[in-house]
Formats: structure tokens, C-alpha cells, sequence
């Protein structure tokens, strides 16, 4: 009962909280409008916003693995969407966002989930030298190794800092910002609490000098609540002697990290550490009270990773190299969440972000437990016609090599993509290459003895300009893949590992500037070991086909999609998860003004 | 540049004096400090209900780790495993379709997981969670914490099996130890263990594997039967019967009835719970 009460008390807050909220907004909008008639932009002041929706229909269809899911089995029909209203004024700058999940299959691809209340709300201003925030903040140290609170609405990812910020103008080029708060989880937040705050500069050698260097150090700590500390407490409390851990309640992250610049040169360092953090190894081995062994345990370990990325820009010739070394660099809200929740840092990913729908099949996520990865860049235009794109990556586990020859254990990713443009006057574009990959599916999507998946994927996409508004675009994928010998042998012929071999085709018809339609098919040509079979268990050739509509009219866009689509990794600003088929309906809506 | 440099090294001293005191840790697994006593009516049990499926690769993971629990706990942990969702589509070798139309509706009532193995204990959504759904990390913290509240009502059970038409009677029944006004259910469970049929395993297709605790079949509704709608008060007893006749490729042997009274509403948290085999 008393639980009722606090959960009633809680409810009630929450719609306070969020009447509050709007009210003070609207007042403040309404104040405005008053004062000065229907303009946006009036006495100084400035409302914005946008609108992003999307609704999904969807569509059972059990030879896919669309099914089991509440969607496909009752509700029929899930939409997402996010209203943000921004206002500025006298100085300030604030906003306020309505967010709506409605049987929604973004948090959990396999789940519903539905919720709607004030998502974000913020509140700026800046006086002379120092600049404050209170709210839902979003903000980041360095490259986000050791901080970053962000926002990736496809994965439903909001990892806003809800707290307090400021920050100081330390001369011409040096600032200094601290901060306070805790990371929201949806409409709540964590209980942890955050703190930190970094220094960042630009020094340069002056006019006639070509050098710069633009250092920062960044501190953030990790507080745990009570509560949690007991939960860690009561299940370390369940191991044995051999997995016992001493959990801590404060962990510290820092970072120092610096860019330096001379002529076409860039060079960037970023070296990070963590103190010592209790976090989830779920492939850690653990001996449990009979003596047997099963995976997954607690730890308490220091962390740290180096980042480093060379790049050279000049006359035509960039060349990117980077490197990149994770070691036990998980960083979360709460040792016990799992996949994208409560991450309170960013590790930026190593590979090439390739959109071309065979292409980005296979992407690698960050392994923040440990590994180490380089990747090379290199972009060449040899004329107004011609110009050339190479990049190679390699991410192995930390007792991998750093060979790109070497197979052997420990290599999660390795990936060769060549890319030829040929451009010629305004009539037309080809673009075609090459695209080889080395794929760890065991690691990366916890698929239990798969072998690596190797692929080779040959591509073509041409742009061809029927006039000044209209444009037809042809791309074309084939997606070859090595053999799947131990599943060829049990299943009595050839099979290509995880889906087999596929073939995309896509045509895209352009009527600048407000049309586009695009129709495209990816089809299983030569179907592998995870492909679905019949009821005689011959293995079926499955079309993926999907048809998209897009309209767009000054700062609005409306898309109309039919889709069938395969499982697959979607990874989006780095950060991956492995999706479900999909068989619907998919309408979307996104507008600013 | 001065202040700059020494704003780092006041940063820096700040951390080098920061010390805690940490939390003690006792080991709840090494045996001087477990109890193998069945635990009396006045013993807190918890449950904990295992969402699974023959497809799910981690699931096995998860059954290991509440094997691996009730050594610790004994009998104060009772387990069910309920074969629902994505990943529950039986393989064309399986023998039993393991998912129940209760299975799936417990799971809707419940939620669905992000990720597996997941579980719900004692359908309480915990401080530091904000579903009640949770990953395997924390089963063992979760449980704990509930075991160490005290039971507001008892649970005792007396099930009796009729060989000749495979029936089994059970009658539960108890007593509250303190006033609950609030509305309380009663959800009673035939489970079975060591059914050996297909999973996936991290090592691939495993056709003998164990299954241990599998929820067959709800002898009330999913949701729970009405036990009252007031609340019972100190010493208030209650009592209620069921009978079901077990398919014969059940083997009555490994069956078990589990009970366990929780709040009306959704999700209802559960206050008690206890378990007796069919044939003792």
C-alpha cells in the first residue's frame, strides 16, 4: 500500500513536473506574443522547432522472423515522436520537447513500449564570461572517451545530463566548465550521481606561424547510490572467494587529449584512465558453488584506452590514420544495464560508416571491454573527373595481432573498401569498388560457432541527370560470402555462412525539388546457413523488397515506405545492436519552423 | 597559463585525497555461511520467473546461474521458466513446444525483455530499475534483498496425486502475520523439470539438453485468482483448491506445483511463494 502511495505520489509529481513545466514555457511563449503579434521573431526573441514521427505498421509475415512480437501478434501499429520547441530571448535560450512512444519498438526491437511526457527541457544563458545551464543537457569532453551525454533517437538512446552546467571564458581561447547531475533513463533518471568538468585551450604561433595546438583535460566522477551499492554488495556477496571483488562507490575518469596542427597536418591525441569500476563481464568465468563454471561476473578493474588520429589534407591527397587501444573502458550509470543503456561515454568507432545497404551488412560495434583497432584513410582526386577513396581497418581483441594478414584468433573486424568516382560535366556520376570484409558474427551478435564471416561485395551506383530537376539513380550490391564448411556438412550441401550470398538492386527517381521515389530488392541469390527453409527444408530465396515514397516541401518532409528487411546489425553514430526482421508499414514525418 | 596549471594540480590533489569506506563483503557461497534447512512458513521465499526460449543462445547461461543460486539459497528460491516471445518458436526437433497461451500472456503482463537471460523476481520493479524485467547481473543481488523482507502472509501447500486418472488435487492455503489491506491473488503453477529436448546453446544445438523448471501449465488465471479484495487481516486465513489432470507425456515425477500470493493490479508484487513436488 504504502508502495501504491509513493507510486501515486510519484505519478502525480510527474504530471506536476510536466504541467509546470509547460505552463512556464507557454507563459513565457504566450508573454511574447502578446507583446509583439504573430511573428517568430519579435522583441528580440526567437521561437524554433522541429517535429520528428514515425509510425510503424506492422505486418506478420513468419517465413522472415517478423513474428512473436506484441506489434506483429495484438497491437498492429507502434509510432514514435518528438516534438522540441526552442525559445530565445532576453538573453536566454530555452526548450522544451514533448516526447510519445506509443507500442513502440525502439527501446527493445523485440518489445512494446509505450510512454509520453516531457522529454528534455533546458534553460541557457550567458553572462559576459560565464555561461550557464540547468536541464536536460547534452555536452561532451573531448571526443565523448570519458563523457558524453547524447542524443541517437533511431537506437532510442537519450543520455542527457540532467543537471546543472557552467562554464568560464579563461581569456580569448581557454575555457573551463564543470558540471553536476544525473543521466536520464527515459522520463526518470539514474540514481548515480555525475560530476566533472575539463579545460580546453588554442594556442597558435601567431600570424605567420602554420602551427596550433588545442589541448584539454577532462575529469568526470562516478558516484553510486546506496541502493545500487547493495545490489552490487548482496550479489558479490553470492560468489565464491576466488570471484570476490571490492566494489567502490566512486570511480574517477580522466582524460587528456590534445590537436596539433602544423601546415596540412592534424594530429590528434587522446589518452584516458579509470579508476577502479565494478562492471558486467559477461564473458568473464565464473565458479559457482558446485564448482562448475558459467560466464558472466561482476569485476572491479582500472580502465584506459588511446586514441590517436594522424590526418594529412593537401592539394587534392587526404590521408586519415588512426589507432585505437580499449582496455576494461566501459563506462556506465550502473554496473547491471546492458547493451545501450546508461552509457555515460562514447568510444568512437573504427571503421568506415558505409551506407550503401549490402556494404554496411556487417558493421563492427565497440567493444569496450577490450580491443585494439587501427584504420587507414586515404582520398585522392586526380582531376575534375576523376577521384579515388581507399580504407582499411583492423580490430582484433587485445591478445590479437596487429598483422592485416593474420586470421587467427582474436581478429573481430578487418575491412578493405576501395571506391572510384567518375564524374562527368553535370550529366551524369559513377561511383564503383570493392568492398572485402573479415566479420567476427560470434563476438559481435553472440552467434555460438559461426565462423568468421568473409565477404566480398563488388558495387556500382550511377546518378544520371534526365534534366536541371529531374535525376535517376541505379545502385547496384552483390554480396558474396566464404562457406559455412561445418554447416554444409550437416546440412548436405553448400552452404555460405550466416544469410549466403545476396543480390541488391535499387532505383531511385529524383524530381528536385520535391519527390523522390526509390524501389529496391535485396534478394537471398544463393541462401546461406541462417537462411529459412520449407517445410521440406530446402533453404528458400527470399526477396527483401522495399518501396519508398519521400515528399518534401520547404522544411518539411513526409516518407511513405514499404518495407520487408531482414535481421541485421543497425548501427547508427557508432553505436550498434542487433535488429529484427521488419515487415510493415513505415510512415514519417519530420519538420522544422 | 599559470592559473591554468595550477587549476589541474588542485584537480589532481582533489583525487589523490578522496578515499572511501568500502562496503563489506561476507560469501554467501562458501558453506559455512549457507543453510541447507528447509525454511519454515515464517521464512521469506522469493520467485523468480526465467523468460526463455529453445532458440535463445544466452538462456542456458541464465538457468546455470539460477542452478547455481538455489544451491546457495536451497529451497528459499523457487524458479520458473516460461518459454515466450522471439525467441520461443520451437526447432523442427523438438518434442515439446515448450510456450503456454499463460506464458505469453504472463510475458505481456510482465513485459518483454531487452535482452536475454532475463527474469522477474518476485514481479517487483527493484529501486535502482525502472522495469521489472532484469538481466541476469543483478538476479542475485535482487534476490537477496527481497529474501531479507519478511513475509506478510504464509504460503503451505498440499498437493495429493491419483495414480489411476493422473489427477493431482492441490490446496493452498495460509495465514496473514500482519494486517494487508490490499487487494491479493493467488497464482498457482505446474512446472517440470528435467525435460530433456533441444536448445541452442553457446555451443551449438544441444538435443539432450536439460530443461529445468518449465512452466506448463496455470491453474489459475495468468494473472492470478482473486483471493480478496480488502486485504486479509492478522491471522486472517485463506484456502483455496485445485485439481488438474496432468497429459500423460508430462512425467509426473519431475512435476511441481508452485504458488504464490501477490497484490491485485498489474504487475502485483508478490509477498510469498512456495513450492511442493506433485509426488513427494
Amino acid at each position: 500500500m504504502e508502495e501504491m502511495a509513493s507510486n501515486l505520489n510519484h505519478f502525480h509529481m510527474k504530471i506536476l513536473k510536466t504541467c509546470i513545466t509547460a505552463l512556464l514555457f507557454l507563459g513565457i511563449c504566450q508573454l511574447t506574443y502578446a507583446q509583439d503579434g504573430e511573428s517568430q521573431n519579435n522583441n528580440g526573441g526567437r521561437l524554433s522547432g522541429s517535429l520528428e514521427s514515425n509510425a510503424n505498421f506492422f505486418m506478420e509475415d513468419t517465413l522472415i522472423g517478423a513474428t512473436n512480437i506484441p506489434q506483429y501478434d495484438r497491437q498492429l501499429f507502434g509510432a514514435d515522436a518528438w516534438l522540441q520547441l526552442d525559445y530565445s530571448n532576453w538573453g536566454f535560450d530555452m526548450g522544451l520537447r514533448f516526447d510519445l512512444f506509443n507500442n513502440s519498438n525502439l527501446l527493445n526491437p523485440n518489445a512494446s513500449y509505450s510512454d509520453q511526457g516531457i522529454g528534455r527541457w533546458y534553460v541557457k544563458k550567458q553572462i559576459d564570461k560565464l555561461g550557464i545551464a540547468a536541464g536536460y543537457l547534452y555536452d561532451q569532453i573531448g571526443s565523448g572517451i570519458i563523457f558524453r551525454a547524447y542524443e541517437q533517437r533511431p537506437l532510442l538512446i537519450d543520455n542527457a545530463l540532467y543537471g546543472v552546467k557552467a562554464s568560464y571564458q579563461l581569456g580569448e581561447n581557454w575555457e573551463v566548465k564543470g558540471f553536476t547531475g544525473k543521466q536520464k533513463r527515459l522520463f526518470e533518471t539514474y540514481a548515480t550521481t555525475i560530476k566533472g568538468g575539463s579545460i580546453e585551450g588554442y594556442l597558435d604561433g601567431g600570424e605567420e606561424s602554420n602551427w596550433s595546438i588545442a589541448p584539454g583535460f577532462g575529469i568526470v566522477h562516478r558516484t553510486y547510490d546506496d541502493a545500487l551499492m547493495q545490489t552490487i554488495v548482496n550479489t558479490v556477496n553470492t560468489y565464491s572467494v576466488v570471484d570476490s571483488i571490492a566494489p567502490k562507490y566512486n570511480t574517477y575518469a580522466m582524460t587528456f587529449y590534445n590537436t596539433l596542427t602544423v601546415g596540412p597536418w592534424s594530429w590528434y591525441v587522446e589518452g584516458a584512465y579509470k579508476s577502479r569500476d565494478v562492471f558486467f563481464d559477461a564473458f568473464a568465468t565464473k565458479t559457482n558453488r558446485d564448482g562448475s563454471l558459467s560466464l558472466g561476473k561482476l569485476r572491479a578493474e582500472t580502465g584506459n584506452i588511446v586514441y590517436t588520429s594522424i590526418g594529412y589534407a593537401q592539394k587534392g591527397l587526404g590521408i586519415t590514420m588512426e589507432v585505437k587501444r580499449t582496455e576494461n573502458f566501459t563506462f556506465r550509470t550502473d554496473p547491471f544495464v546492458t547493451l545501450n543503456r546508461g552509457m555515460l561515454n562514447f568510444l568512437p568507432p573504427m571503421t568506415r560508416v558505409n551506407t550503401y545497404r549490402l556494404n554496411a551488412r556487417y558493421q563492427a560495434a565497440t567493444q569496450e571491454l577490450g580491443e585494439q583497432a587501427y584504420q587507414l584513410d586515404v582520398r585522392y582526386k586526380f582531376n575534375k573527373h576523376w577521384s579515388f577513396n581507399a580504407n582499411f581497418s583492423n580490430i582484433t581483441l587485445l591478445d590479437g595481432s596487429w598483422n592485416p594478414f593474420d586470421n587467427g584468433n582474436g581478429l573481430l573486424y578487418r575491412e578493405l573498401y576501395t571506391e572510384v568516382m567518375y564524374k562527368y560535366k553535370r550529366l551524369y556520376t559513377v561511383t564503383a569498388g570493392v568492398q572485402m570484409q573479415r566479420y567476427n558474427q560470434e563476438i559481435y551478435e553472440v552467434k555460438p560457432e559461426v565462423p568468421i564471416v568473409e565477404t566480398f561485395i563488388p558495387y556500382v551506383d550511377i546518378l544520371y541527370k534526365l534534366s536541371r530537376k529531374k535525376a535517376l539513380r541505379l545502385e547496384l550490391q552483390y554480396m558474396i560470402v566464404g562457406e559455412d564448411e561445418k554447416a554444409s556438412a550437416s546440412f548436405g550441401e553448400n552452404l555460405g555462412q550466416d544469410y549466403g550470398e545476396w543480390l541488391f538492386a535499387q532505383l531511385e527517381f529524383t524530381m528536385a525539388p520535391h519527390w523522390t521515389f526509390t524501389i529496391s530488392d535485396m534478394y537471398n541469390v544463393s541462401p546461406g546457413k541462417n537462411s529459412p527453409v520449407d517445410n521440406d527444408n530446402d533453404k528458400l530465396r527470399i526477396h527483401y523488397p522495399r518501396v519508398d515514397v519521400f515528399y518534401t516541401y520547404k522544411a518539411n518532409r513526409f516518407s511513405l515506405s514499404y518495407i520487408k528487411q531482414v535481421e541485421g546489425v543497425v548501427c547508427t553514430g557508432g553505436i550498434c545492436r542487433l535488429e529484427p526482421a521488419f515487415s510493415g508499414v513505415k510512415l514519417g514525418i519530420s519538420s522544422t519552423f | 597559463m599559470k592559473k591554468h596549471i595550477l587549476l589541474l594540480s588542485l584537480s589532481i590533489l582533489l583525487l589523490a585525497g578522496c578515499d572511501e569506506n568500502m562496503p563489506v563483503i561476507d560469501c554467501l557461497s562458501c558453506p559455512s555461511n549457507t543453510t541447507t534447512e528447509p525454511p519454515e512458513d515464517e521464512d521469506r521465499r522469493v520467485i523468480i520467473e526465467e523468460f526463455t526460449g529453445v532458440r535463445c543462445v544466452n538462456c542456458p547461461q541464465g538457468s546455470d546461474e539460477i542452478k547455481n543460486l538455489q544451491a546457495i539459497h536451497g529451497e528459499r528460491l523457487i524458479a520458473v521458466s516460461i518459454h515466450a516471445g522471439f525467441f520461443s518458436t520451437p526447432y523442427a526437433d523438438n518434442i515439446f513446444d515448450f510456450r503456454t497461451p499463460e506464458g505469453t500472456d504472463i510475458q505481456g503482463l510482465l513485459g518483454e525483455p531487452l535482452g536475454y537471460p532475463s527474469a522477474v523476481i518476485d514481479r517487483k520493479i527493484f529501486s535502482n530499475e525502472n522495469e521489472l524485467q532484469v538481466a541476469q547481473a543483478s538476479w542475485a543481488g535482487h534476490i537477496a534483498e527481497d529474501l531479507a523482507i519478511a513475509p506478510k502472509v504464509s504460503v503451505s501447500l498440499d498437493a495429493s496425486w491419483n495414480d489411476a486418472n493422473r489427477q493431482v488435487d492441490v490446496t493452498v492455503s495460509g495465514a496473514a502475520f500482519e494486517d494487508v489491506n490490499d487487494e491479493l491473488r493467488l497464482t498457482v503453477f505446474i512446472t517440470e523439470n528435467s525435460v530433456f529436448d533441444v536448445q541452442l546453446t553457446p555451443d551449438g544445438i544441444n538435443n539432450n539438453y536439460e530443461h529445468r523448471h518449465v512452466l506448463r501449465k496455470a491453474l489459475s488465471t495468468f494473472d492470478g485468482d482473486l483471493l480478496t479484495t480488502e486485504g486479509l487481516g492478522v491471522n486472517e486465513d485463506y484456502s483455496k483448491t485445485y485439481s488438474y489432470v496432468l497429459p500423460d507425456i508430462w512425467d509426473e515425477t519431475n512435476c511441481d506445483i508452485v504458488a504464490f500470493i501477490h497484490y491485485g493490479g498489474s504487475p502485483g508484487e508478490v509477498i510469498q511463494a512456495n513450492e511442493v513436488h506433485i509426488i513427494e
